[in-house]
């Protein structure tokens, strides 16, 4: 039996405010807190707390046959505490009722993973789990890295913590003719880890294309989708997408709800079934292995890490953050060591982004800024400010 | 066509555009009459636009010679400039040849009246190109109020206008209650040819030097330029400064120097010849337009032709076509200054700005700035011409 493997990303960035280098904090509080507010307000309103409570009824109504998967960024829990602990509630309603996954990543939602040192990859990820487990009393058995990004590197470091599976991208770069609903594992190392991939046509079909009514299919319908899902072979088709799909990027309107409503019935009718990523990695053993030597990840067309490491403002802002590795351990303060974390987030990279021409109109859409060179001069005046504290701890 | 300047005479842009453009539209067969004043000096030496045989030159009597842009020293024009332009217009219906005349283009409030009378008696579409405004040339400082009446006649009377950016568009609107569905915003082109391609400019040098290249004038916003300097060098004081050009606020310019204790991190080149303007292009980090109200500012292309960073105020109507420059409000001395720091420290940012500006800069062609003002004469023809005014 074919499993529909839902998994959702829940992710909010901490936006920097903007920062003149004559109006620096005396701290670290370099935070835009009312827009981080105002946006988290109008994603709550519209996707998390309809779609947690769409998707609780659902789990229910299924009475366990319906299954999905999050993972919650450190960045996203903090703000939901401070800004909408309701949200927060409606999360710990869904992993109460032991059909919900919940994934570890690193807290912040950073690139540490492509770091020379590992180091603060693996803090960031320990981070992530005393999270979840002190937030909704869950042990995490999956990982999901940042963007989906994964490499050869990261797959090492993932195993040796103990994780059953790793998700990542489905793409042609690594899978050439293989297809990506079955489960792999990687192609170096003793590996006991499992790889799902995500199967990018049709969770594209839901995430991207359901309000597009340019698109030959529009409009998608759960019959419809079930069809296709019926007619995929494999392990699992993996279905993993940005969680602000449901409300957000597609509004109500546009019939998401409803879609969502009527998936898990008219799945089950064609003899499909749910599965959340740790199962299928218990039910499944790998059919080939995958060997990836550069970072993919489920951004733009290209399906790297080009989004957030094309161009040389986006190196030399990961460069000096990694370079403050040191400075900031060693300093032992721990305001400091948050707000580099912060820092680190990937969206702050994504708004430096230069790719105009195809994949540039996503970047505009969720960017805070006017244009890249703005996002990197803001990103930039933080980091430069940030160093300027360190060092001068380090002095002392 | 009705103009005021062309190449070897003239004192701003209007002559190059002119120039170019005809080229262009003769290129798509189109045939041109086009006006102008005989300038001092021209009698015995060269004729006009001899070299040119893309068009047929007409110079009507008149005294010119006078600049309608950048009044120098001045509040505003002087009668005796008002007279010139009056007498000019009047001129030109004298000697204005209706033969095989299909459409009549004058441009600027120095043309307007000529075009739009010898349009309407021989009943054919008037389009007039604003190139600025009285508003942008004096920065809202002294407008004359009878040029101002003439831009509004003549966006109200042309049957197309032609505005050279979104910008002076949305001013002729606003300002002057133009019908937004009669005007075309068509951007000027550059000469590439005239400028290296120093896309192979070496970014890791970096000399903190900070351009501003213009006329030192209201309308260009100098002294905002010398505010965030200023800053600039509270910050980083191994920061140097370049005004180069001449015009009525240098006074004013020097003083804030002395005034600000900067004077050894401001250098004053006054007039840059042509010849020199590339070197002040290489030897500088990022070129700084802070203008008060800009119409398109050519300049700015030039700068980044160059593969040089540039910032331009969000009053400045290239900008808005452009992506890879950084822009802020014109006043806000603070946003600029905290750019001018981060070009100034950052190899990445002065690169990803120089190259990828270099390359967006080609899209603005004179080809393309003539195919859409052909379409501006398609559509005025199209749209049946006014009566003829008793």
């Amino acid at each position: 039996m074919t499993s529909v493997c839902f998994y959702f990303q829940v992710h909010q960035p901490m936006r920097l405010r903007r920062l003149h280098v004559f109006n620096m904090p005396q701290g670290y509080d370099y935070w835009d807190h009312a827009k981080n507010r105002a946006i988290f307000d109008r994603v709550s309103d519209k996707c998390y707390l309809p779609a947690n409570r769409l998707l609780l009824d659902l789990v229910k109504r299924h009475d366990g046959k319906f299954k999905i998967a999050y993972s919650l960024s450190g960045t996203f829990v903090e703000q939901a505490r401070q800004f909408r602990p309701e949200v927060l509630e409606s999360f710990r309603a869904l992993a109460d009722t032991g059909h919900v996954e919940f994934l570890d990543e690193t807290y912040y939602h950073s690139l540490a993973g492509l770091w020379s040192d590992q180091t603060e990859y693996v803090e960031q990820i320990a981070e992530h789990r005393d999270l979840m487990q002190k937030e909704f009393g869950v042990k995490p058995t999956s990982f999901r890295n940042t963007e989906l990004i994964y490499d050869n590197r990261i797959a090492a470091t993932i195993e040796k913590l103990g994780y059953k599976a790793i998700v990542t991208e489905g793409t042609e770069k690594i899978l050439d003719w293989r297809s990506p609903t079955f489960v792999y594992k990687p192609a170096r190392g003793g590996s006991n880890l499992k790889v799902l991939l995500k199967q990018y046509r049709l969770s594209d079909d839901v995430a991207f294309r359901f309000s597009n009514q340019g698109w030959p299919e529009w409009p998608l319908t759960a019959p419809k989708f079930a069809d296709w899902l019926a007619k995929t072979e494999g392990h699992s088709i993996n279905l993993f997408m940005d969680y602000e799909t449901f409300g957000e990027h597609n509004w109500p309107e546009t019939g998401i709800f409803q879609f969502l409503e009527h998936l898990p019935k008219e799945a089950l009718a064609r003899g499909l079934d749910f599965a959340t990523p740790s199962e299928v990695a218990t039910r499944h053993e790998p059919v080939g292995t995958l060997e990836v030597p550069f970072a993919i990840s489920w951004a733009d067309t290209e399906r790297d890490v080009s989004a957030w490491l094309h161009n040389e403002m986006q190196h030399q802002c990961f460069n000096e953050l990694q370079a403050l590795a040191p400075v900031v351990r060693e300093s032992k303060n721990d305001d400091l060591k948050h707000a580099w974390r912060l820092l680190q987030t990937s969206d702050h990279l994504y708004y430096c982004c230069t790719k105009w021409m195809a994949d540039g109109d996503i970047h505009t859409y969720f960017s805070p800024y006017d244009s890249p060179y703005q996002a990197f001069i803001n990103y930039m005046n933080a980091i430069q400010d940030l160093k300027g504290k360190a060092l001068g701890l380090a002095r002392r | 066509m009705i103009g005021w300047e062309f190449p070897p005479f003239m004192a701003g842009g209007l002559g190059i555009h002119c120039l170019e453009l005809t080229t262009e539209l003769a290129k798509q067969g189109v045939e041109i009459d086009f006006y102008m004043p005989r300038m001092e000096g021209s009698e015995g030496s060269e004729r006009v636009g001899a070299q040119h045989r893309h068009l047929n030159i007409i110079e009507v009597e008149a005294e010119g010679g006078l600049t309608p842009y950048g009044p120098v020293g001045r509040r505003g024009y002087d009668e005796a400039f008002n007279a010139a332009v009056w007498q000019y217009n009047q001129r030109v219906k004298q000697a204005f040849s209706s033969r095989g005349v299909d459409l009549v283009h004058g441009h600027d409030w120095i043309t307007a009246d000529a075009a739009e009378a010898v349009a309407r008696k021989i009943g054919k579409p008037f389009v007039w190109t604003c190139h600025s405004t009285e508003h942008d040339r004096s920065a809202g400082f002294f407008p004359q109020q009878w040029i101002i009446d003439a831009e509004r006649r003549a966006t109200r009377e042309a049957d197309r206008v032609i505005a050279v950016s979104s910008y002076t568009r949305q001013q002729l609107i606003d300002r002057y209650g133009g019908d937004p569905s009669k005007i075309d915003a068509v951007h000027n082109g550059v000469d590439f040819s005239k400028f290296a391609n120093h896309v192979h400019r070496d970014y890791a040098r970096g000399s903190k030097n900070v351009l501003y290249l213009s006329r030192v004038s209201r309308q260009k916003g100098p002294l905002f330029f010398m505010q965030a300097a200023r800053k600039v060098l509270d910050v980083d004081p191994s920061a140097r400064f370049v005004v180069a050009g001449k015009g009525e606020m240098l006074p004013e310019c020097v003083e804030y120097a002395v005034r600000n204790g900067m004077v050894d991190r401001v250098t004053f080149t006054g007039f840059v010849p042509d010849a020199e303007v590339q070197r002040m292009y290489e030897g500088c980090d990022v070129y700084v337009l802070p203008s008060v109200s800009e119409p398109f500012g050519i300049s700015v292309l030039e700068a980044m032709t160059s593969g040089l960073p540039t910032i331009v105020s969000k009053t400045t109507g290239v900008g808005e076509a452009l992506r890879h420059v950084l822009r802020a409000e014109y006043w806000d001395t603070h946003e600029m200054a905290d750019q001018i720091i981060r070009v100034l420290d950052s190899k990445a940012l002065r690169e990803e700005l120089g190259r990828n500006g270099a390359l967006e800069v080609r899209k603005f062609t004179w080809a393309a700035c003539g195919r859409r003002t052909l379409d501006t004469y398609r559509r005025a023809a199209g749209a049946a011409p006014k009566e003829v005014a008793a």
